[in-house]
């Protein structure tokens, strides 16, 4: 008995080792979170955790701010401006907020998306908001005009994710129908669809130079898509990862390095240098790189059952 | 060797359980069962005394499959096929239907009734149910030996070795699944089912069974808008 004791604890040991990285744990009153966002610097980072968003020092994880009452339920996605004045959310009460993120006041409270609000995004120039959700439209809403200026229904399922390239000129929507499409914002036409995935498309990440975005979905792949010329657009790389649906990918800002997290828990950091894999064995919801941290790669997970956590590749 | 392999497939579980999951709609379960037909061995009509038929058999196996679709948070739709194989009559004061065997299919709506899948916690991976099913099935006896022997002036009169028999009747099953992955899981039952036949070859008019089950779901259709 003595032999097969020895052997279950060595067996626990082993598996345990992969197991065992540093993170620095959030505190959040609901352990399932979907919204997360760093400001541009990466000074602080936005929660949505149930009708609140809490920010916290990304330095000494204080928590610095709470956005309250402008949500009646659970908040699914926020963005930060990328001069840090003005926060958005979105949620399952259907209502888009826009926050003063200095004052900590409710500018606007909008409703004129009919579903549950799964991605919001502010444009790089703060000018315009874009929405996207489960009536699966997106929605181009002017800020300075306070005006809804197109309405984009081209998708035939929920909208799972919406971007503004970082040039500005561009805005790619995600779908449940496997299809991600790429949008003029001058235009507003849809200038083409990008069809890769064999299931819903659940998260999309553009690069720095506007000219790749990266996708991942239920199918498990992750596709790599050059998008340099709109009207030759390519796919770069695409590969399976495991058998479970990948729910979020970013691109760091080098525009090679990215992250993905799944339901599984993983995530893959994926550079040209190497991988770094972790089980946080949470289903993870959203991933995103800390910005600024150069060649030290730190992501910030938002998990379904362990609250919001901080990790630093190096300890991966 | 046994018992390392039975260590580690256990703290396999540990770790493969520990993972949330996402609701299914639908589940396809097969699985096997231990039956114990109840009953007394021995059937007293008027003064005559004969031995029962299903009680009697000590070699029994099941095989279930079962597919459930889940109507609301708390209960499921479905419709169960069963396979049951009888043999190894015996009775202490008969030899009547030594060596006969039994084949059995049943049919059966299924109602369940379930613990709600929750997002977070013991509800994620486990859930208990308690099953209603009417069944309708065939029951089919086939003889080793004849029952009588008739002598005419011919001979032997050809007697009948097999029947076919349609039985009705209802099970009642309590249990739980235990989800090892989002794909598949476990699942381990108690049953009882009443079941009335009538057959030219034997006296029984009502058989009934407890059913040990268990067997693998799988799990199928899951919530794409599960965070909604």
């Amino acid at each position: 008995m003595k032999k097969e004791i020895f052997v279950l604890f060595a067996f626990l040991f082993i598996s345990t080792l992969g197991y065992a990285i540093q993170e620095m744990v959030y505190k959040t009153d609901n352990k399932i979170i979907y919204g997360i966002c760093f400001t541009h610097k990466g000074g602080a980072l936005g929660i949505a955790d149930n009708n609140t968003i809490k920010v916290y020092s990304t330095k000494d994880n204080k928590l610095l701010n709470e956005f309250k009452y402008g949500h009646k339920r659970q908040i699914l996605t926020i963005d930060i401006s990328k001069d840090s004045t003005l926060l958005v959310s979105g949620g399952k009460d259907s209502t888009i907020v826009i926050w003063d993120f200095v004052n900590n006041k409710i500018l606007k409270s909008l409703s004129y998306q009919k579903g549950i609000i799964t991605s919001v995004r502010i444009s790089p120039d703060k000018r315009y908001l874009i929405s996207g959700g489960t009536d699966k439209k997106v929605f181009l809403y002017d800020i300075e005009k306070d005006e809804v200026i197109h309405e984009f229904s081209d998708h035939s399922d929920d909208i799972t994710s919406v971007k503004f390239s970082p040039d500005g000129k561009l805005i790619a929507s995600a779908s449940g129908d496997g299809l991600i499409n790429i949008y003029d914002t001058e235009n507003f036409k849809l200038i083409t669809f990008l069809n890769g995935h064999r299931s819903w498309v659940r998260d999309i990440s553009f690069s720095r130079d506007s000219t790749k975005l990266i996708s991942c979905g239920d199918d498990s792949r992750i596709i790599t898509w050059n998008i340099s010329d709109l009207n030759r657009i390519a796919i770069v790389e695409s590969s399976r990862k495991g058998f479970n649906w990948l729910l979020s990918v970013d691109l760091n800002e080098d525009s090679k390095t990215y992250v993905s997290g799944g339901i599984d828990g993983k995530i893959r950091i994926v550079t040209k240098f190497g991988n770094y894999t972790a089980r946080i064995r949470k289903p993870i919801n959203k991933v995103i790189f800390k910005p600024n941290e150069g060649s030290f790669l730190k992501v910030a997970i938002a998990t379904r059952g362990k609250g919001v956590i901080l990790i630093d590749a190096m300890d991966m | 060797m046994k018992k390392i392999i039975s260590i580690i497939l256990l703290s396999m579980l540990y770790f493969t359980t520990n993972a949330q999951l996402i609701d299914n709609r639908i589940d396809l379960s097969l699985g096997v069962g231990y039956i114990s037909f109840f009953g007394d061995r021995k059937i007293k009509e008027d003064n005559f005394i004969s031995p029962s038929l299903y009680p009697n058999y000590s070699d029994l196996r099941e095989l279930s499959f079962k597919v459930l679709v889940k109507q609301n948070k708390l209960y499921s739709l479905g419709l169960s096929l069963n396979s049951l194989d009888a043999s190894g009559w015996k009775n202490s004061g008969s030899s009547l239907y030594d060596n006969s065997k039994i084949k059995q299919v049943g049919l059966s709506p299924v109602m369940q009734i379930h613990t709600k899948f929750t997002e977070i916690g013991v509800f994620n991976r486990i859930k208990i149910f308690l099953e209603i099913a009417p069944t309708i099935g065939l029951s089919e006896l086939a003889l080793s030996n004849p029952l009588f022997d008739i002598q005419d002036q011919n001979g032997s009169v050809p007697q009948p070795m097999d029947s076919r028999d349609l039985f009705y009747g209802i099970k009642s099953n309590v249990g739980f699944e235990l989800s090892l992955t989002r794909a598949f899981g476990l699942y381990f039952s108690y049953s009882i089912q009443q079941n009335w036949v009538k057959s030219k070859l034997y006296n029984d008019s009502k058989f009934s069974y407890s059913n040990l089950g268990l067997g693998l779901v799988v799990r199928l259709e899951k919530n794409k808008r599960f965070y909604y």
